[in-house]
């Protein structure tokens, strides 16, 4: 019922917002990029569209923009996405961080029970089990009937909390030591949009001007090798980066090839963010940013 | 004894027989449930080998590992002292390999070792280790398209042992020179095959013969659609879902670009690179010939079905099924190369 | 060394190790903002206040630059132990910037307690220009609580003989 919805959203769309694409799921859950009212036709949402679409609006309005020869901003045309609820999350995140422009977005949201992990099996993926965003926060029209919110579940973080301190550095020892570092889980995540990533020592922004020097001084925060060293610190990095920006949608776990629980990571930043400073990830439009916020009141015990 | 039988139940002894003299890789299922080859006795033990499924994770680390230190360095007095590092002597044994993964080391072999520059650091490792491969009866799993790459379910190059699985035992049988002797030295392990095993094994090797059963594949056609197909707009839909993620590269078996730098501490380090970083054809003059996603992606298909076909006369892709397993996106090697405009 | 000391008696391993002990001295970077902290340490100095030699200053202008890498470089390179020092809330030389850094930083050191690694390699204080015997009392405070963690090793990486990792 919801396909022949987004279809039937889609096209209006596209015929009459003047999209450049709809982004959202073929039947098979793989990402389809539907550019005519024909290719409509091929949307679909079920247990098996587990992509979080973000990351491709981020890159399809981006490469629109630039400056024409005369020097005036290029024409954007609007670009359409299908959501669930953490995708309409991190879509909300971008649309604070004025990342993307709403003008520039056209949001068909599904509300959503859960998607399922085809590698494990066909079992739902570990976050969807109790999860607390099922229905989109951000959207044009509705594809389907809301549903039902589960209470968020932090039990394995706190199972991670309560270990003594080595326990906890040999559990994330024995984790990091299979990270190959393929970068999965950055390149995927909707919320790291940076051109040039800190983390990977190559990954500088390059411009035909940029000197020699400024090359071969360029920080090396994380080494190219891998080992469990720089695997921790990769992780570790990863999360000051996210602090009040991740919303936990498991993208970063979803996409891993050594299947890392890395949302224990995420979640323990969201829960942190939460606990300590009451401040939730894209929880209402027009949000200040977390770290770019100061409060005389903050906890200060810590302090020596 | 080229062509004899082990028994299942007597695996383990065999291997620990094997592990006297040897380093010996095994697969196992590791926490996270991927099978991946693991050192005998250090990180696996036999009782968790696990052979009836292709390797999440190809062996290819154990010759060509993710980071590898060539050499350190150190200011000794004004002056700069080099200190190699020392190769490793023991003999090593991987059991367990599927022919694809098998072939992609004697693809890897070409590519270090079979021209006019070798390359010492492979070599070195390489040269030290046999292979026990375990033929497949017909697709591994749902991804598998060997066949249409011009491998073979049943592929004996670059094996020193084949294993077939003929029911309650293994039908071994030596290839190389050095697997023979290998199996000398384990021959109390092993017994004469009986006419009915013979027959088995003919039988698999008949039906891997016919390539029946493989859901994907790659007709030869498709792959001369390449030679026209360059500039076409068709890679610019390709790589819309790319997330120029290096997860195909890292876990092709036959994917060998590197990077060297030289890191903290005074190591100059070799570590694996991927062609779908954005920098990873950026040159010391800033010019990057492949800053696009669609450019680095087609770089990914054409150099695995054409530029090395051209060259080396074989394909570059084993037909192992893995990037379509792991792709984040989704991207099936097989429909894109079918699907060439 | 000490590993085979140990095998031979475990009295004496006991003994050497309670030596290796007590002869461990830390090393820790101390980043302090320039407006206060910095001159705190100067004042220190001028004043002759005893503070134990263990940690390296390094002068930023505000503790607002203290990004979170800068603190993981450190100890994945091997300080044993990291201080970040600013101006008092509300003092900070450009209005804001300790107020940021405490946020980030306190995310941080949480998330590094959830590594496994001990939450006082990090620490983070608040010293004025004119708190030179508060500097030479944060210093002794800091460096006893990494003295009785002992060194930073969670980081050390050893390579293998023939290069592979």
């Amino acid at each position: 019922m919801s396909d022949e919805k987004i279809r039937e959203e889609a096209k209006k769309a596209l015929r009459e917002r003047g999209l450049k694409c709809v982004i959202g799921w073929s039947a098979d859950g793989t990402p389809f990029f539907a550019e005519t009212e024909e290719d409509a036709d091929k949307l679909s949402f079920n247990e098996h569209c587990a992509n979080n679409l973000v990351t491709y609006l981020t890159q399809e309005v981006r490469s629109q923009r630039g400056k024409t020869r005369d020097g005036k901003d290029k024409i954007v045309k609007p670009v359409g996405i299908v959501v669930r609820g953490c995708d309409s999350k991190a879509l909300r995140l971008l649309l604070n961080e004025n990342i993307l422009s709403r003008s520039e977005v056209f949001i068909i949201g599904v509300p959503c029970t859960g998607v399922v992990d085809k590698r494990a099996g066909d079992v739902l993926y570990r976050k969807c089990v109790k999860c607390a965003m099922r229905n989109p926060v951000v959207y044009d029209v509705l594809a389907s009937d809301q549903v039902p919110e589960d209470e968020k579940d932090y039990s394995e973080v706190e199972a991670i909390e309560n270990m003594s301190p080595e326990e906890r550095w040999t559990f994330w020892e024995e984790i990091f030591a299979d990270c190959i570092r393929c970068h999965a889980c950055k390149r995927s995540c909707p919320v790291c949009y940076c051109d040039e990533c800190l983390l990977d020592p190559t990954d500088v922004a390059i411009r035909p001007d940029t000197t020699a020097d400024e090359k071969a001084h360029r920080p090396r925060w994380v080494e190219r090798s891998v080992n469990v060293r720089e695997n921790l610190v990769y992780h570790l990095a990863r999360m000051p980066h996210l602090a009040g920006r991740c919303v936990d949608c498991g993208e970063c776990e979803r996409v891993c090839p050594q299947r890392l629980p890395l949302r224990l990571l995420t979640a323990k930043l969201e829960k942190d963010v939460k606990k300590i400073f009451n401040y939730e990830a894209a929880c209402e439009d027009g949000q200040k940013p977390l770290i770019a916020m100061s409060k005389m009141e903050d906890e200060n015990e810590f302090i020596m | 004894m080229s062509k004899s039988i082990l028994r299942k139940e007597k695996v383990a002894d065999a291997l620990n027989a094997l592990g006297h003299a040897s380093i010996v890789y095994i697969p196992i299922k590791n926490k996270r449930g991927l099978v991946e080859y693991r050192e005998l006795g250090k990180e696996a033990s036999v009782a968790d080998i696990k052979l009836d499924c292709k390797p999440d994770v190809p062996p290819k680390a154990i010759m060509f590992p993710q980071t590898q230190v060539l050499f350190a360095f150190k200011r000794v007095g004004g002056k700069i002292k080099l200190a190699p590092t020392v190769p490793d002597e023991r003999e090593k044994i991987i059991f367990g390999v599927r022919p694809c993964d098998t072939i992609a080391i004697s693809v890897m072999d070409k590519v270090f070792m079979g021209g006019k520059f070798v390359d010492s650091y492979y070599k070195v490792r390489r040269e030290k280790v046999a292979v026990f491969t375990i033929a497949c009866d017909g697709p591994a799993d749902a991804n598998c398209f060997c066949p249409s790459t011009g491998g073979s379910p049943v592929g004996t190059e670059g094996s020193d042992v084949m294993l077939y699985d003929v029911g309650d035992s293994y039908y071994v049988e030596g290839i190389s020179d050095r697997g023979k002797k290998l199996l000398e030295g384990m021959s109390a392990n092993l017994e004469r095959p009986s006419p009915d095993q013979e027959k088995k094994r003919d039988e698999i090797i008949r039906k891997a013969a016919s390539a029946e059963g493989f859901a994907k594949r790659i007709a030869p056609e498709s792959i001369t659609k390449l030679d026209s197909s360059f500039d076409s707009k068709y890679w610019d839909d390709v790589a819309r879902k790319c997330l120029s993620c290096g997860a195909c590269t890292y876990y092709c078996p036959t994917c060998h670009c590197f990077d060297i730098n030289d890191e903290k501490g005074g190591k100059r380090v070799r570590t694996w690179d991927s062609c779908q970083f954005s920098n990873f054809t950026m040159h010391t003059s800033s010019h990057n010939p492949r800053t696009a996603k669609a450019q680095r992606l087609r770089n990914r298909y054409y150099h695995k079905f054409k530029y090395s076909k051209d060259s080396t006369g074989r394909y570059l892709c084993v037909g192992c099924g893995r990037c379509i397993a792991l792709c984040p996106a989704g991207l099936d090697i097989t429909k894109v190369i079918s699907e060439v405009r | 060394m000490s590993g085979s000391q140990a095998a031979g008696s475990t009295e004496q391993g006991a003994a050497s190790a309670e030596a290796a002990e007590k002869e461990f001295e830390p090393k820790i970077v101390a980043f302090l903002c320039n407006w206060c902290s910095y001159a705190g340490a100067d004042l220190a100095g001028v004043s002759r206040l005893q503070y134990p030699p263990n940690i390296r200053i390094i002068r930023v202008m505000c503790s607002g630059r203290i990004s979170p890498m800068l603190v993981l470089r450190a100890l994945k390179d091997g300080a044993d132990g990291v201080l970040v020092s600013g101006c008092h809330p509300g003092d900070c030389h450009y209005l804001k910037g300790n107020l940021y850094t405490r946020r980030n930083l306190q995310l941080l050191r949480s998330m590094l307690e959830y590594y496994g690694i001990e939450a006082d390699r990090f620490q983070m204080s608040w010293v004025s220009a004119s708190e030179g015997g508060k500097f030479a009392d944060v210093v002794k405070t800091a460096v006893e609580k990494v003295r009785k963690l002992g060194p930073n090793n969670k980081f050390k990486v050893i390579d293998s003989a023939d290069g592979g990792e």
